[in-house]
């Protein structure tokens, strides 16, 4: 057998390497197998669904695809609501009251850019210069921005202090809360006003995006974290992927 | 305003997000079952666990060999059997305990068959001369546990394994009652029991000229 040499290779590092690579190897096959059962997503057209673009832990920017299904839920674009133990849920079906959704953001401490496009189109970037966030867990700085969903309403994020959130990591670490109680009552992203600099805000923008024959049934959303001045959004054609980037666990969703 | 209801899937940034706050928190109970398809939990998994992994099976074998392959094994099984861990049941640690346990006493009863897993990875042909050093270094620091391991021996099985699971592996009661399937006031007395019979037994063994105390196996 061939061993993979390093400077500092050892015994632990030889066998974490051999075993990875046999996780690995597991859970492309469990995750190829839930894609192909998954073929016809039933998933994607059963419900209203918000995705973050994996990897997104310490980058700046997230997409989201949130559907809605019905249609009352256009006519109201988000709800305010007050977390338990302080701090706001904004749940957002869509960005058609900018102007109100940015205020509301301000008015909870947070500097806001939303902006609602037409179809198929997208801001031209750069307008603004992303920030770097870090999130709790990353064992480094923790400030900006923490991230756990889906929700089971559209796109939804909170404004609290981390604190909040950390304690109900904990309650989840510890096994005191569920997987599902914890997405259910975990807002998608949470934003800690205390943990914006001063050159720091949020830029938001959206579309209408095709879903279940709607062309406009539902919308793609970009999230980012800004520092410094944000130019105007300039609409740009641009054409939405209409993909999820949700992609099923291994085994399938539930557990 | 109606939506339709989501059943809540688990995003890809979910699963990052596990992974970081694994990175932290250590592998909670409720993301254990992702050690068998994530690389990156498993990879937080085997770093918090891999010294105690060692450790069990050096108190329990003297070979340097034979430790490596049995600490790869201890993992594949903990890989192949995440699916059925209950977090209600036991804590992650003492769940792979009771793995290693498993691993370590078919080991003993399969020697001279295949095992099955030499096929996927021998641990011991992972090793070099300076592993070797440090591996017998463990061992050899475990031969005192491994007397004791043989001393309990004529213990009967209920009294040997709380005894084993306390003074050798340093569990608590409470986790060794979980790993061995019974109510903690059933472990404090075979605790007691096993304790007062060892005791005998050592004091015998102390006067004994030519005790054979390394492990044969």
């Amino acid at each position: 057998m061939t061993q993979q040499r390093l400077p500092d290779d050892n015994f632990e590092e030889r066998l974490l390497t051999r075993l990875k690579a046999e996780v690995a190897e597991r859970g492309a096959a469990a995750e190829a197998a839930a894609v192909s059962a998954s073929a016809a997503p039933s998933w994607r057209r059963k419900a209203p669904r918000l995705a973050f673009a994996g990897g997104m832990a310490l980058a700046a920017v997230a997409t989201a695809l949130a559907v809605n299904a019905g249609s009352d839920s256009a006519s109201k674009a988000f709800a305010v609501e007050s977390q338990d133990g302080g701090g706001t849920t904004f749940k957002v079906y869509g960005l058609k009251e900018a102007p109100a959704l940015e205020q509301a953001l301000e008015d909870a401490g947070i500097p806001a850019q939303v902006t609602w496009l037409p179809a198929g189109m997208a801001c031209r970037e750069p307008h603004y210069t992303p920030s770097s966030i870090e999130v709790p867990g990353t064992g480094e700085s923790q400030k900006g921005m923490t991230v756990e969903g889906p929700s089971s309403t559209g796109f939804t994020f909170g404004v609290g202090s981390q604190q909040q959130w950390r304690e109900r990591a904990d309650r989840h670490m510890h096994g005191e809360m569920s997987d599902e109680e914890f997405t259910d009552s975990v807002p998608s992203l949470n934003l800690d006003p205390a943990a914006f600099s001063s050159d720091q805000s949020v830029v938001i923008s959206g579309a209408p995006v095709p879903f279940a024959g709607d062309p406009e049934g539902g919308f793609e959303a970009t999230l980012a974290i800004a520092e410094g001045p944000v130019g105007a959004c300039n609409p740009v054609p641009y054409q939405p992927s209409g993909e999820s980037i949700l992609r099923p666990p291994p085994g399938g969703w539930s557990n | 305003m109606e939506t339709r209801a989501l059943p809540n899937p688990p995003s890809a940034l979910s699963r990052r997000l596990s992974v970081v706050a694994a990175r932290e928190h250590g592998v909670s109970p409720t993301q254990l079952h992702w050690i068998s398809t994530d690389a990156e939990i498993f990879e937080v998994f085997y770093r918090e666990h891999v010294e105690a992994v060692q450790s069990f099976v050096a108190r329990r074998v003297g070979d340097r060999e034979r430790a490596a392959d049995l600490t790869a094994e201890v993992f594949l099984a903990a890989i192949d059997s995440a699916h059925r861990y209950r977090p209600r049941r036991a804590a992650p640690r003492t769940w792979l305990l009771g793995i290693a346990r498993v691993v370590v006493a078919n080991d003993g009863r399969q020697r001279h068959r295949q095992r099955v897993g030499e096929e996927r990875l021998r641990g011991s042909a992972l090793l070099d001369e300076e592993d070797a050093a440090q591996l017998d270094a463990r061992i050899d620091a475990a031969a005192r546990s491994r007397e004791l391991y043989q001393a309990m021996d004529r213990l009967p099985e209920g009294e040997r394994t709380v005894l084993e699971l306390v003074a050798i592996d340093e569990l608590s009661l409470k986790e060794a009652a979980a790993l061995a399937g019974v109510r903690p006031v059933t472990a404090r007395v075979r605790l007691h029991r096993a304790r007062q019979k060892l005791r005998s037994e050592l004091e015998a063994a102390a006067d004994d000229p030519n005790p054979n105390k390394e492990d044969q196996q």
